[in-house]
């Protein structure tokens, strides 16, 4: 396995650096690198909306999950395709007409406040590095179970590779090569499936075995309450996600921004599929794993033939890959254009502007490696909790801001940060009684948000727009 | 993510939750033309007081139960229409050891294993499953887990965990199904390739 996954590797990572030059031969001004020059079409364009949300919460993370709950985590996908589709027709057409590069840009340009897009930019910054933390961290296990490699060592190599080609052609390069992914990660987990139902002896056999040995996974694990606590959260925080809106930036049109998103739905209703499926069949397999996160990465190294396991290994890595590109180019849009662009040196130059971009990203990159040794949770568990924070303090402002247009500069801010604040104070207070009460901390963020931003709105007048 | 826990995530975050740790698992199979013979013996540190053991049942395959030795825990033999359970009363102990032998008779080319509910704690050489019986031309091409072949004809695998089954014999009747998986995928991808190709400079 080792010699098949290092010449897999070696041709994939050498389409990859092929494919970042010639994005770098494309890239000339900053629009070029934040946005594509607005070239994507609707495949393309389906394909790097799939890829930024499958990551190693997906490959690891949800598959992990399965292995551990059954069936019934499975159904908060519908609240992640709510979350799409409300997007799809309340969110992605109206931001394209305000022309931002950025999501924060957005703010600033909607609300007519610049204070309210640097608070957006230092949001972001601070809710996808928690995100990343979780990319890290399933690096770091994948690399110690299959290769025996120190997770510091992946992790290094991952921010070394991932940011190398993000630095080098920004977002018309990485939507080539996460269309590249995509069609990896979509092949790889279509013929995992049948591999493991071979072995496992077909699926009434392994649901059989699954029933005898926890009737929950065959059933329901979670509660409703859990799962619909879940399915807000993810929902909420995909139709407001920076890191998916800064992509509708770069496709042609609104048209084209729509039928990627349908295009995105149907890839994830096949990978959804397909990762419940391998999830429980890995339990009929590997019964007593030590953690559930190991159960892709056994998968690829003890059951798929060397081939398949290698190419789901490159899966995996593309999923991890392709999410951490989309993060670090929203972070370090955040911080170069957002903060430094709009509030340090507003006349810095096209060049300047990109380059100090670059320099944010390799930076930004390499702090939450510390946060990602320390294992704080399970990798879903972190993914689920930046979902809650970015559903907490952007789903209103974005959502309902572009819906209503009696939304305040101030009223932005009053809902970016109470929702924020809220969220986090629930997680560490009220979050203790949920079994009882029922209510997640991402329900008490929006609300909190949705009632500052209406609030703070009818109380003061709008800026003039910039 | 602090340890201060959110209800929801904190169901999820325990992960399978048993007791104790799977010291050492040596598991030794004899294949033979009617099935299997299968010995195990298991080393579990810190038990739980109540020590479960789980196999699959497989289609064709009818399990017997042949050897525990006197001097064990006592044990008990349940069957489900999934899986064959045995529970072993540890009581307080810091370790216990289990050894079972067991004949599995019916098809060789997937061979049921009694996991324990008890996980090993990788990395580290906790797990060792020696396959013997099997003739050079009825190894499978793919085997589970991954087994190497020693000097003298014996299949070696050390996974990290213990598998519910083990792959190694050949099955009967054409080409092993997961190598056309993998061939049909490396034409796809190489079929797909050339049409891109072709279209783009179409293009």
């Amino acid at each position: 396995m080792g010699a098949t996954f290092l010449i897999v590797a070696a041709i994939y990572f050498a389409v990859i650096l092929g494919i970042s030059l010639w994005g770098l031969s494309k890239t000339r001004t900053e629009e070029d690198f934040i946005a594509a020059g607005r070239t994507i079409g609707p495949w393309v364009g389906g394909a790097v909306l799939t890829a930024t949300q499958i990551s190693a919460g997906t490959f690891v993370g949800t598959i992990g999950r399965h292995y551990l709950t059954g069936v019934s985590w499975w159904y908060i996908w519908f609240g992640v395709w709510a979350g799409w589709l409300v997007s799809a027709f309340f969110v992605a057409p109206k931001l394209r007409r305000y022309g931002a590069l950025t999501v924060p840009d957005y703010v600033a340009t909607r609300f007519g406040s610049t204070a309210a897009g640097a608070l957006a930019g230092a949001l972001i910054v601070i809710a996808y590095s928690i995100y990343l933390v979780a990319q890290y961290q399933a690096a770091g296990e994948v690399a110690l179970t299959v290769f025996g490699m120190r997770p510091l060592t992946a992790m290094l190599i991952l921010v070394a590779s991932t940011a190398f080609y993000t630095l080098l052609g920004g977002v018309r390069s990485s939507s080539y090569i996460d269309f590249l992914q995509t069609l990896i990660m979509v092949s790889a987990l279509l013929v995992a499936v049948p591999v493991l139902l071979y072995y496992t002896g077909g699926v009434s056999q392994a649901r059989a075995f699954l029933t005898s040995l926890d009737p929950r996974l065959t059933g329901w694990y979670y509660g409703p309450k859990e799962l619909i606590a879940f399915a807000v959260s993810f929902g909420f925080s995909i139709a407001a996600a920076p890191y998916e809106m800064t992509r509708f930036n770069s496709m042609r049109d609104e048209q084209t921004t729509r039928k990627a998103i349908y295009i995105s739905i149907g890839f994830q209703v096949i990978i959804g599929l397909a990762a419940l499926s391998i999830g429980m069949l890995m339990r009929v397999l590997f019964p007593a794993l030590s953690s559930q996160d190991l159960a892709s990465a056994v998968m690829a190294f003890e059951v798929l033939p060397p081939i398949v396991g290698a190419l789901l290994l490159i899966a995996m890595l593309s999923a991890i890959m392709s999410t951490v590109n989309s993060v670090l180019l929203v972070v370090g849009a955040g911080v170069a254009h957002d903060l430094y662009g709009k509030l340090l040196r507003p006349a810095a130059s096209q060049v300047h502007r990109v380059f100090v971009n670059r320099v944010a990203i390799a930076v930004l990159a390499t702090v939450p490696i510390w946060f990602a040794l320390q294992k704080y949770g399970d990798v879903q568990a972190i993914v689920v909790e930046q979902t809650k924070f970015i559903a907490s303090f952007f789903f209103v402002p974005v959502v309902i801001g572009l819906n209503w247009k009696h939304g305040t500069g101030a009223g932005a801010i009053a809902a970016m940060l109470g929702g924020f604040l809220a969220c986090l104070i629930w997680e560490f207070t009220g979050q203790r009684g949920f079994a009882s009460h029922g209510l997640d901390a991402v329900e008490v963020g929006i609300a909190v948000s949705a009632v500052a931003f209406v609030l703070v709105s009818r109380l003061t007048r709008p800026e003039r727009r910039p | 993510m602090t340890a201060a826990g959110l209800a929801l995530a904190a169901a999820t975050l325990s992960g399978l939750g048993q007791a104790g740790t799977l010291e050492r698992a040596t598991i030794r199979i004899v294949v033979d033309e009617a099935g299997a013979t299968v010995d195990l013996r298991y080393l579990i540190a810190q038990p739980p007081e109540v020590v479960a053991l789980n196999a699959m049942r497989l289609p064709g395959h009818r399990l017997f139960l042949l050897d525990l030795p006197d001097e064990g825990p006592p044990a008990r033999q349940s069957v489900s229409p999934g899986l064959v359970r045995l529970t072993f009363s540890a009581g307080r102990r810091d370790t216990l050891a289990v050894a079972i032998r067991y004949r599995v008779q019916g098809p060789t080319h997937r061979i049921p294993i009694f996991v324990p509910e008890t996980p090993t704690n990788p990395p580290g050489e906790h797990v060792e499953i020696l396959v013997a019986g099997v003739p050079p031309d009825r190894v499978a091409p793919n085997r589970v887990p991954r087994f190497v072949a020693l000097a003298d004809g014996t299949l070696r695998a050390a996974p990290d965990h213990v598998p519910g089954l083990v792959a190694v014999v050949r099955q009967d009747g054409g080409p092993s199904f997961p190598a056309v998986m993998q061939w049909g995928v490396i034409a796809i991808a190489v079929a797909g390739t050339l049409f891109w190709a072709a279209w783009a400079r179409r293009s």
